[in-house]
């Protein structure tokens, strides 16, 4: 390593101050503060009391707790599932050499960098029971009869919002799942062809176990988007009809914000947290049984 | 400079005369801001509110005025348009709270039961500092609704009020005389009231759905559908704020009365029928003959409505009388405010007789001052609605808004228990009995 002058490293903390600073002012200084938030009592009017662990015990004998709970766990279930599948297909799909490739790219990926705000403007009146696009496409193509209420039923309210996500976030794993298609070293496929595999073979037997750190990845990555899934609900249902869309997030901003129980929401967030770091262990854990690392082959 | 520059090999030097660029941009309009602060000699004293661009433009006139007839006192105005108490809260939090706050009074007890607003009445009482203000001016409900009890007993004046709200039914009135249907008269009945929901609920094309109602429908807030409970002799609440009596038949009866108007007799749209559409915009464009609805709706009304429309009371209810909810806005001082004194002038600046008809004048506000709402600038047939008076004959049956501390999280579980009610999939009386432990405990616990 480079050995720096002590100009340079002066120069160097000048120039991360900014950086660092907004990091420690809005980052780190808010998790220790409603860490300690999730053990007091506070409606942000009057001062915070400490209570120890009951706010811990108001959430977890909270009915509604568990319900947004098993509702968020459906939700990242459901749309973690459907969104590995379509961007994996899509992404080998244009990982071949067809006309268009790029456009397509472009085109999967422009829903990912658009705002969420415009996103579920539009998507809210798409989704309109009377008006919107959906079900006019769908009459006309006479796959329903009567419209579909969407947003407005609690029977299809968690599907609209899936639907919308996945949407939104295929094109971003599509680029991560190109990237480690184009990784896989084209012997591999030469030599899997000079043995007579065809295509599905080949697919199985080498294309997904050469992406698995990729696929292992974006799993995370779903994984942890989805339990913090907010914007859409936000936007769109407000948790509702009958909180079928009631997703811990946008449970706990309600908490804070709507019912200004700080302390609840601060614990709602904590045990979140906690949710989301067991799961990242066990799929760790898991990696070492179904991850094929460069390493480990060579 | 450029030493340290070509040290950190920054791609072009460009990018670095950007950055000092943008830091000196920032320290200057930090430099700026600071001046901004301390511009007046005399006293600033910050005012919260809510309010529309036109709302805003009125009271920007006003403020200016205001400074100029106290050259020493600066006041500068916080607009909120959207989220405007989860902004106050953090204000609140943060030790920031503006010296005059405008609030209603359903978010008032919130603020009130923590000490957060001063005690008006001393100034009120001083015949100096009330300066032609006093008790007999305002309506009475309005200054009942911005009193609090304190822990201690004592009883505070926390607000003046600005302005009443209470809910009428707008029609269409170009709607009716084309169905034949004669217009809604004050003392109409539940029974004629559905008739005429009925009526004019139309489906001109013979597709099955009607492609013109009645009457709005709204799940929340639940202003828009207590008229119908309080009419049928039922409650929310015990006046007490003790007992949840939502549940006892009266109420149910109120409830289920909405309900089998868009269920049973059709005569509102079901959830899937206006879907993203507001009831406003149903009424805007024509597909609405009725809609409960404020004041408020006024100024965009006269604006933009291309038909004829004027205003009528709820109907009397089986419990013989039409009763709506009586809220009211009014300005509250801060108890941090180091400026309570000049709050106090802007506050009465901005409820003076002068100030209250320019606000009025908008068509925006049914005044909580008596003088202004019977004068004829409020009461003027000269512009729609005809039957202005509407909004001042529903006053004396109203009911003030109860709105206990914990008032959010219970109009959310209200709201939630009642969706299967509004749907048609459960009776009022069931879904209320279901309802009644949490609410009581809601009710009970403290904030």
């Amino acid at each position: 390593m480079k050995e720096y002058s002590a100009s340079e490293t002066r120069w160097a903390w000048i120039f991360l101050a900014p950086c660092l600073l907004g990091l420690v002012i809005f980052t780190y200084l808010p998790v220790f503060a409603s860490l300690g938030l999730s053990f007091s009592y506070w409606n942000l009017l009057g001062t915070p009391r400490f209570i120890g662990l009951e706010n811990y015990a108001t959430v977890l004998n909270d009915a509604l707790f568990w319900k947004s709970f098993g509702t968020t766990c459906w939700f990242v279930a459901l749309s973690g599932i459907l969104e590995l599948v379509i961007s994996l297909v899509l992404a080998v799909w244009l990982n071949r050499a067809i006309r268009g490739q790029s456009f397509f790219r472009t085109a999967y990926f422009l829903p990912f960098i658009t705002p969420m705000v415009s996103v579920a403007l539009v998507w809210g009146w798409l989704y309109d029971p009377s008006y919107g696009m959906f079900n006019w496409l769908l009459q006309q193509a006479h796959l329903i009869g009567k419209p579909i209420p969407w947003l407005y039923d609690p029977q299809t309210a968690l599907w609209a919002v899936i639907i919308l996500r996945v949407w939104k976030d295929i094109g971003y794993n599509i680029v991560i799942f190109l990237a480690g298609l184009q990784a896989v070293p084209p012997s591999l496929y030469e030599s899997a062809n000079l043995d007579g595999a065809g295509g599905w073979r080949t697919f199985w037997l080498v294309t997904l176990p050469m992406i698995t750190p990729t696929l292992f990845f974006v799993g995370v990555m779903t994984l942890i988007n989805g339990f913090q899934a907010f914007d859409s609900v936000y936007l769109l249902t407000q948790g509702g009809p009958e909180h079928s869309t009631e997703l811990l997030v946008y449970w706990m901003f309600k908490n804070a914000f709507e019912f200004y129980k700080i302390g609840p929401a601060s614990a709602i967030a904590y045990i979140l947290f906690i949710v989301i770091l067991l799961l990242t262990l066990v799929q760790w854990q898991l990696r070492k049984r179904w991850v094929l690392y460069e390493d480990e082959t060579a | 400079m450029v030493q340290s520059l070509q040290k950190f090999k920054l791609k072009s030097p460009w990018c670095f005369y950007r950055a000092v660029l943008a830091c000196f941009l920032m320290v200057l309009s930090l430099t700026f801001t600071g001046c901004a602060n301390q511009r007046t000699q005399g006293v600033s004293i910050q005012l919260s509110t809510w309010g529309s661009a036109q709302e805003i433009t009125v009271l920007k006139g006003l403020i200016r005025e205001f400074e100029r007839e106290h050259p020493a006192i600066h006041v500068s105005l916080l607009h909120i348009p959207e989220n405007y108490y989860q902004k106050l809260h953090i204000l609140v939090a943060g030790e920031m709270a503006p010296d005059v706050i405008f609030t209603n009074s359903i978010s008032f007890p919130i603020y009130a039961s923590q000490g957060i607003f001063r005690d008006l009445r001393p100034y009120l009482a001083s015949r100096q500092q009330a300066d032609g203000l006093s008790d007999a001016t305002f309506y009475p409900s309005s200054l009942k609704a911005f009193t609090w009890k304190t822990a201690s007993g004592k009883e505070i004046l926390g607000a003046l009020p600005r302005d009443i709200s209470d809910v009428v039914i707008f029609y269409n009135r170009d709607l009716f005389r084309k169905a034949h249907v004669p217009e809604p008269q004050a003392g109409w009945t539940w029974q004629q009231f559905v008739d005429t929901a009925q009526a004019l609920t139309l489906d001109d094309n013979n597709d099955g759905d009607p492609d013109q109602f009645g009457f709005s429908f709204y799940s929340t807030p639940s202003l828009f559908w207590l008229p119908f409970v309080w009419s049928a002799g039922g409650s929310l609440f015990s006046p007490d704020l003790k007992q949840v009596t939502i549940a006892q038949p009266a109420a149910t009866k109120g409830i289920q009365f909405y309900a089998d108007l868009r269920n049973t007799w059709h005569g509102a749209p079901k959830k899937v029928e206006s879907g993203g559409v507001t009831m406003s915009q149903l009424f805007m464009q024509q597909k609405l003959a009725m809609m409960a609805n404020g004041r408020w709706s006024v100024p965009v009304l006269r604006e933009q409505a291309k038909f004829q429309w004027d205003v009528a009371p709820f109907p009397v209810g089986p419990a013989g009388k039409s009763r709506v909810g009586i809220d009211a806005s009014g300005y509250a001082i801060s108890t941090r405010s180091k400026h309570p004194q000049e709050s106090f002038e802007l506050i009465r600046f901005l409820l003076s007789r002068k100030a209250i008809e320019k606000v009025t004048e908008s068509g925006l506000i049914v005044p909580a001052r008596v003088d202004v709402a019977e004068s004829g600038l409020f009461l003027s047939p000269r512009q729609a609605p005809q039957h202005g008076r509407v909004f001042l004959d529903v006053i004396p049956d109203g009911v003030p808004t109860q709105s206990p501390p914990r008032w959010n999280e219970l109009a959310e579980e209200l709201s939630l228990a009642l969706e299967p009610v509004w749907d048609g999939k459960q009776k009022a009386a069931d879904a209320m009995k279901a309802a009644q432990p949490r609410l009581q405990h809601l009710l009970e616990v403290s904030p």
